[in-house]
């Protein structure tokens, strides 16, 4: 009996062990939020000088390689697409348990949507809490805001992803890239994702400059911004800035800049500071036309354009300039920079060829993959 | 043959969907929940002190079963135990009176006083099996078919301009009501033949029918078969456990894989079959033959299994049944229980009764001089019983005239191909047909199954006329225009590696039951232990990866429902 329950152990062990092989590699939703996430904590600790958190405005706006090669300062964007605002707390202690950032910066976008789901829709928040280590905060943050029928497939991802078998590349471009940033040390462009080519618009570009205007916040996203806030003043992280990327503004998306004054005046009701890039654009120097990917992002010339602004920004009020850092962390962040502007150089080429591409860490082997991001 | 009837309440109109709205589905086979109370039961029965007491682990997980998956129709349960437990004992008590009468008036009275005081006795006995078992036929039928009839009943009342309507209710089935009825009434009508005596203790019954592993959807066990093993004394054998977790594994490999994956093809193409070909009406119908087969007979495995590993061997409900060589073959390999059941109360008592060998007497006077009549007066009472027993499956399975053309259909093949084997016979003689050879053994499998197929159609269209044009569909609409159809069918929530997935699942299934079919004394899992021990060990790891990686479970996995659970 005693042989039969050593040969069952080994084998419930082994099936184990293979399960959760299978379940790790299975585990993908989005690509590019999968590796801008887990990258991050491949950074060596206490490494970044400024951490970026928000939705697809942070990192289709800010290059943290130009901010290195223009400015001298480590920065990374820990931001996933159509971020809410509801995960942001739980990424400031994921940021602070891993890094001492001299800053970190807020994109407020997760805060400006009308509808009250947002803030717990599940392909949203899958994107961070899914590609977060395990963590009392992961646990947390699941508690806190996953609802309470979607929580067991949260701690058992493997009942959600196994059926990704049926998305094979998909899993072994994750599987390539998450190992290739493991043998480098950390990822090459450090969370930065571009967009060529520029789309106009049909719709009027509305100026905003000097228009105060509020329209209220919707429910869940006020408490999620008052409870970030709360958080941030009760364990004294004063070292936050809130930020709103520059967009088109059309009659579409003005109800956003709206909310976006009424967080702006929640935000500053806390005693935090806050930019609005969004009034600021003359100053940057965007093209309305010819900056956008779309009404809502930059592409390459607008974020080039904007990265500069930023850095000059940020060296003005946070003292970000040449900071100190070791031989090996510099080493990486030159090659972080050269990989960046290769990167940049190949969307040239693309917007030569008037082709529209994502551009993100995998460019390099999106057609080995049969990932082609090109549009 | 599957399929839910048009008065129950669930989403989809596509008869083999069972999401029932009520909560019926609490503790399916394929939850968690399910598996860690078959650990926790497991756990419990072999640890129980008193080995005499055993049964009661069962019974209380039995009720904690029920109650769980469907607490409010429990008292349907309950009535249908307790007044065929008390028949039982009435009819019993009775039949002893009379021996006890008979011997105590032995010498006094005469052969013709016996008789008629047997026969009167008799009828007090009848009497009460007739008020029982109406009252639980009652009880199903009300519930099954009463919305039909009211649906007729309003019809006809509007056509004939009267004024007035019958009431339809919100009805929704108990959970294994036909199962735990047809199972009691068998016992009863046992108890009335006096092939079985009746269980005394009324826990010990109310055990036997509501056992949980078979209350879902079978199989219909026989109380001689079933009953002394759920009360005898067991010690935990790991031989038990090994066999019965294998049997479970490949039950839910059959249903999370197979069934759950095939089952939204039929959802989306049934339904809204004349935006589709032929061929894909055709491939729906091939499908559905798989689905609907992984499905009952996964859910059957699972049943059995479990219950191996409590050291009970429940009676096998499937025998391949698409190596069926006729149509009689394929309902001695299908839902095996049900057609014993059906054979046994049904056929039997038809065939039998007064009224057929009356039939059959009359023709072979009328007809018995020649070679055919005699042939007709010999098969004919036997095929108009058969038509009949078949007539009510197809009733059973539904509330809705497709069901009763199923029924007409399966019934009709046998009592067609009955009276005409004598015709059979000549025209394989006349074309030198070699019988014994193997091709002539794959041509009647796949004649066999091409007639399954015909009666499947009545199963997933919406209605009868629906099936036909289905049907007619399949023929006159056959297209081999490759692109259209793959664009079609993958248009059905299912993708090509879905497909591929399905075709290697058929090769295996095809595999495993062609070596059951050359040792149909053993099992796979014996073969395996005896030969292959080692092997075990692979093929366990591989099932459970496979249930695993494959399985539709999950979040955006909309696994159907047991597809006989609601019957």
């Amino acid at each position: 009996m005693k042989k039969r329950i050593l040969k069952l152990s080994c084998f419930v062990l082994i099936f184990m062990l293979f399960l959760s092989g299978a379940a790790g590699f299975l585990k993908v939703n989005s690509l590019p939020d999968s590796v801008r996430i887990k990258g991050f904590y491949l950074e060596s600790g206490d490494s970044l000088d400024m951490v970026t958190i928000g939705a697809s405005e942070t990192y289709t706006s800010i290059a943290p390689g130009l901010l290195w090669k223009e400015f001298g300062f480590t920065s990374y964007n820990y931001s996933v697409a159509g971020s809410p605002i509801s995960i942001v707390k739980s990424q400031v202690k994921e940021i602070l348990a891993n890094q001492d950032p001299k800053v970190i910066v807020i994109e407020i976008n997760g805060a400006l949507q009308d509808d009250d789901e947002y803030q717990t829709d599940e392909k949203r928040l899958r994107k961070y809490i899914d590609n977060m280590p395990w963590s009392a905060n992961k646990i947390n943050t699941i508690m806190d805001i996953v609802p309470e029928d979607q929580r067991t497939e949260y701690f058992i991802p493997f009942l959600k992803y196994h059926s990704n078998w049926q998305s094979l590349d998909l899993c072994i471009a994750d599987f390539y890239l998450q190992a290739r940033m493991r043998l480098e040390g950390g990822s090459r462009l450090k969370g930065f994702q571009t967009i060529s080519g520029a789309e106009e618009t049909k719709s009027k570009v509305i100026d905003v400059t000097g228009d105060t205007s509020v329209l209220p916040l919707s429910e869940k996203a006020e408490y999620y911004l008052r409870d970030l806030l709360q958080y941030l003043k009760d364990e004294g992280i004063d070292n936050v800035l809130f930020m709103r990327a520059p967009h088109r503004i059309t009659k579409k998306s003005y109800p956003f800049y709206q909310r976006a004054n009424e967080a702006e005046k929640i935000i500053r009701e806390y005693g935090f500071s806050y930019v609005d890039f969004e009034t600021q654009k003359d100053e940057i120097g965007l093209n309305m036309m010819e900056d956008f990917y779309n009404n809502h992002h930059l592409n390459l010339y607008g974020q080039k354009k904007f990265t500069e602004y930023f850095g000059n920004y940020m060296v003005e009020y946070y003292d970000l300039k040449d900071s100190v850092h070791s031989e090996k962390i510099i080493k990486s962040w030159d090659k972080s920079a050269e990989d960046t502007e290769d990167c940049l150089e190949y969307v040239k080429t693309m917007l030569k060829d008037k082709k529209r591409s994502i551009i993100n860490e995998g460019w390099k082997e999106a057609r080995r993959f049969h990932l082609t991001t090109e549009e | 043959m599957g399929g839910i009837s048009d008065g129950y309440v669930y989403r989809n109109c596509c008869s083999i969907s069972v999401c029932l709205v009520s909560g019926v589905a609490g503790m399916g086979y394929t939850t968690i929940t399910f598996m860690i109370f078959t650990l926790l039961v497991t756990t419990a029965y072999y640890m129980f002190p008193v080995k005499k007491y055993q049964w009661t682990v069962l019974l209380v997980a039995s009720y904690v079963f029920y109650l769980w998956a469907s607490w409010k129709y429990a008292a349907f349960l309950l009535f249908t135990t307790f007044t065929v437990h008390f028949a039982a004992l009435i009819m019993y008590k009775n039949s002893r009176i009379e021996k006890e009468t008979i011997v105590l008036h032995n010498g006094e009275w005469n052969r013709e006083q016996k008789k008629q005081y047997k026969e009167e006795m008799k009828k007090k006995r009848k009497r009460v099996l007739i008020m029982v078992l109406v009252l639980n036929f009652g009880i199903l039928i009300f519930l099954k078919y009463f919305n039909l009839f009211a649906g007729g009943m309003n019809r006809f009342l509007g056509k004939a301009g009267m004024t007035g309507s019958v009431p339809i209710l919100h009805l929704v089935l108990p959970l294994g009501i036909s199962f735990y009825t047809f199972q009691s009434a068998g016992y009863l009508i046992d108890v009335y033949r006096e092939k079985t005596e009746p269980e005394r203790n009324p826990a010990k019954y109310a055990l036997f029918v509501s056992f949980f592993p078979q209350i879902i959807q079978g199989p219909i066990s026989f109380y001689d078969q079933l009953a002394h093993q759920l009360y005898a004394e067991r010690k935990f054998s790991y031989g038990n456990l090994k066999h019965g977790a294998l049997l479970m594994l490949w039950g839910y490999l059959k249903k999370m894989v197979i069934a759950d994956r095939a089952v939204s093809l039929i959802q989306m193409v049934a339904p809204d079959y004349t935006q589709y070909n032929g061929t894909v009406i055709f491939i729906t119908v091939l499908v559905y033959a798989l689905q609907l087969y992984a499905d009952f007979s996964g859910g059957i495995d699972i049943s059995r299994g479990f219950a191996e590993i409590l050291g009970i061997e429940m009676a096998e409900n499937f025998r391949r049944p698409y190596f069926a060589v006729s149509i009689n073959d394929y309902w001695r390999r299908w839902h095996i229980t049900l057609g014993a059941w059906m054979k046994s109360y049904v056929f039997y008592s038809l065939a039998m009764s007064k009224r057929f060998f009356k039939m059959g007497k009359n023709l072979k006077q009328k007809y018995g001089d020649h070679a055919i009549g005699a042939h007709v007066a010999k098969v004919l009472p036997a095929g108009i019983a058969s038509f009949i027993t078949f007539l009510l499956v197809g009733i059973w399975h539904g509330a809705n005239m497709k069901y009763v053309a199923f029924g007409v259909w399966n019934g009709g093949v046998i009592l067609l191909s009955v009276l005409m084997q004598p015709l059979f016979n000549k025209a394989i003689a006349g074309l030198h047909i070699q019988t014994q050879k193997k091709s002539w053994h794959i041509f009647q499998i796949l004649r066999t199954f091409l007639i399954v197929l015909v009666g499947y159609m009545f199963d997933i269209g919406n209605n009868f006329s629906a099936a036909m044009d289905m049907l007619g569909r399949c023929v006159m609409d056959f297209s081999f225009d490759i692109s259209q159809i793959t664009e079609q069918i993958t248009s059905c929530g299912m993708t090509l590696y879905d497909y591929m997935l399905l075709i290697f699942m058929i090769v295996l299934i095809f595999y495993v039951s062609l070596i059951q079919e050359r040792h149909p004394d053993t099992t796979i899992r014996k073969l395996l232990e005896e030969k292959y021990p080692k092997f075990q060990w692979i093929v366990l790891f591989a099932g459970l990866l496979c249930i695993a990686i494959f399985g539709m479970y999950g979040p955006g996995c909309n696994a159907a429902d047991f597809v006989y659970m609601q019957f």
